[in-house]
């Protein structure tokens, strides 16, 4: 009896292991997987974020406050608000024929607001050379540590530019392997696999 | 035996909610997290060939997340109605009862001085009604110091709200860290020395004075709880401040019975284990001193790993 009993402390700071934090960030990410003549080119990434993410980064760079952002304020959030994140590969952890593909950088960053919400966009480049038999990626967009919670994208959400020459497949699952954080997040990963017809 | 096991149990959830917490938002500048264990690489994500059904407790935590994003829309949401359309009285309920509801699932967490509570109370034992005091106070420091926080940089502070948050908030945690860590070991010189003089069987009662757990409350608490600043500096945003003060009383109620919870469950449980044992004096007297030096040598660590670990910010 005193055992079952001395287990119940154990539920209540079990969730609070490891060094998963607390998300203070709600993003709604859209994937659109981008191709070219030679293959993958990369990914196009739209985040949109919640109101109070937005109102706190509007309040430090919306220097005309009129809900507008001119490019010298996209350029500062660019630089106070969204670079410091290339250390987690900006949250988009990739897997290219099995092989964790490391993100460097990013092109094309714009910032906007989008009906009171702050939006990120930009683009991911990942090259990957289409062949005649099937090559995989895979995408997943999350923060390991959780302070930012990214909603999982459905498979239908998941838009493709390009590539008509190509066949083309597309899963968007949860893969439990890749657990993390102490409140057991399962991340959604978009799996493409893709080859000469 | 079984006390044994119990009393590993007990350890094992107070060092288990040790890990750093120290929660920085990784979009802002200087985001670098302090808890990058070198042994234990990212997570890397693998395209899983078979279909695999989510079992049931991950289901659970995906509804309890899900459950977080939607609170979290909804307060910004009602504070923005009440701001636009006025706060009728249903709707200032409706406010306070999100942030009642955020505060509690938020202090789940890391962090909000739920190991700091449970390692006193492993050590000094007490009361229920002194748990649940001291969660109290540590989750009302812990939203006053958000306040405080967020009022000094919105007034006097030029440039970057965010940015002077995370940088004043970095300085007091790294003080919280010391002051956590001498207190532990005050207390465990003073364990120490109780356990060479020997402890009688009947002197268990919770004669702790309340300045002694309030100002462990105190030292832990005063972080400012980024929640908390969240929805402030949203609220100042919108020009409508004191829903913010309200919103954050109700969270701090919220997140007070949430800590508070943790250190009544450990008094309880010391309480039990120590009862299991007081018809053997001896046995009561190695675990009563057992528990009382392990519990201060973790407040002690906590208060050390936790410093060093903020040094690298």
């Amino acid at each position: 009896m005193v055992l079952g009993f001395s287990v119940l402390p154990l539920l209540v700071p079990a969730f609070a292991t490891r060094a998963g934090a607390h998300p203070h960030v709600f993003v709604e990410p859209t994937l659109t997987l981008v191709f070219d003549d030679t293959g993958l080119a990369g990914f196009r990434q739209v985040w949109v974020f919640d109101e109070m993410f937005t109102i706190m980064i509007l309040e430090d760079h919306d220097q005309g406050h009129d809900g507008a952002l001119g490019p010298d304020e996209v350029a500062a959030i660019r630089q106070g608000a969204f670079d410091n994140i290339r250390q987690w590969d900006y949250f988009t952890n990739v897997t290219v024929e099995g092989r964790p593909f490391a993100v460097e950088s990013v092109t094309d960053f714009n910032a906007r607001v989008q009906g009171g919400h702050l939006v990120y966009e930009f683009f991911v480049p990942c090259r990957v050379a289409v062949a005649g038999r099937a090559k995989v990626v895979t995408l997943a967009v999350f923060d390991p540590d959780y302070y930012v919670d990214f909603l999982p994208p459905l498979r239908e959400e998941v838009a493709r530019e390009g590539g008509d020459g190509f066949r083309v497949a597309l899963d968007v699952r949860l893969d439990p392997d890749a657990v993390f954080s102490p409140w057991l997040i399962t991340p959604t990963v978009a799996r493409i696999e893709f080859s000469r017809p | 035996m079984r006390s044994f096991l119990v009393l590993a149990c007990l350890l094992g959830a107070v060092l288990l909610s040790a890990l750093p917490s120290l929660a920085q938002n990784p979009f802002l500048g200087n985001g670098s997290r302090p808890a990058d264990e070198p042994d234990e690489p990212r997570q890397e994500v693998r395209a899983s060939g078979e279909r695999h059904e989510p079992n049931m407790i991950r289901r659970l935590m995906a509804r309890a997340m899900s459950a977080q994003r939607d609170l979290h829309e909804r307060l910004s949401r009602t504070i923005r109605e009440c701001r636009q359309e006025g706060a009728s009285a249903g709707r200032a309920l409706v406010l306070l009862a999100l942030s009642f509801g955020y505060g509690l699932l938020h202090a789940l967490g890391p962090g909000h001085g739920k190991s700091v509570a449970s390692a006193y109370f492993v050590s000094r034992g007490g009361t229920a009604r002194q748990g649940l005091l001291m969660g109290f106070a540590t989750a009302l420091t812990h939203a006053l110091s958000a306040l405080v926080v967020v009022m000094g940089v919105y007034l006097v502070l030029r440039g970057s709200l965010a940015a002077g948050f995370e940088s004043a908030a970095n300085h007091v945690t790294q003080i919280s860290f010391a002051c956590v860590g001498v207190i532990g070991l005050v207390m465990l010189v003073h364990s120490l020395r109780e356990a060479m003089r020997g402890q009688k069987p009947e002197s268990t009662a919770g004669n702790n004075p309340a300045r002694h757990y309030l100002t462990v409350a105190l030292a832990s608490g005063i972080i400012p709880c980024p929640g908390a600043a969240v929805i402030l500096f949203f609220t100042l945003a919108l020009g409508v401040p004191v829903l913010g003060v309200a919103a954050v009383g109700a969270m701090s109620l919220g997140m007070g019975i949430t800590v508070g919870s943790v250190a009544v469950l450990t008094v309880l449980c010391r309480g039990a284990v120590l009862r299991a044992s007081s018809s053997r004096p001896r046995a009561w007297r190695i675990l009563h001193a057992g528990l009382s030096v392990a519990g201060s040598l973790a407040v002690f660590l906590l208060g050390l790993v936790l410093f060093l670990s903020s040094l690298g910010l």
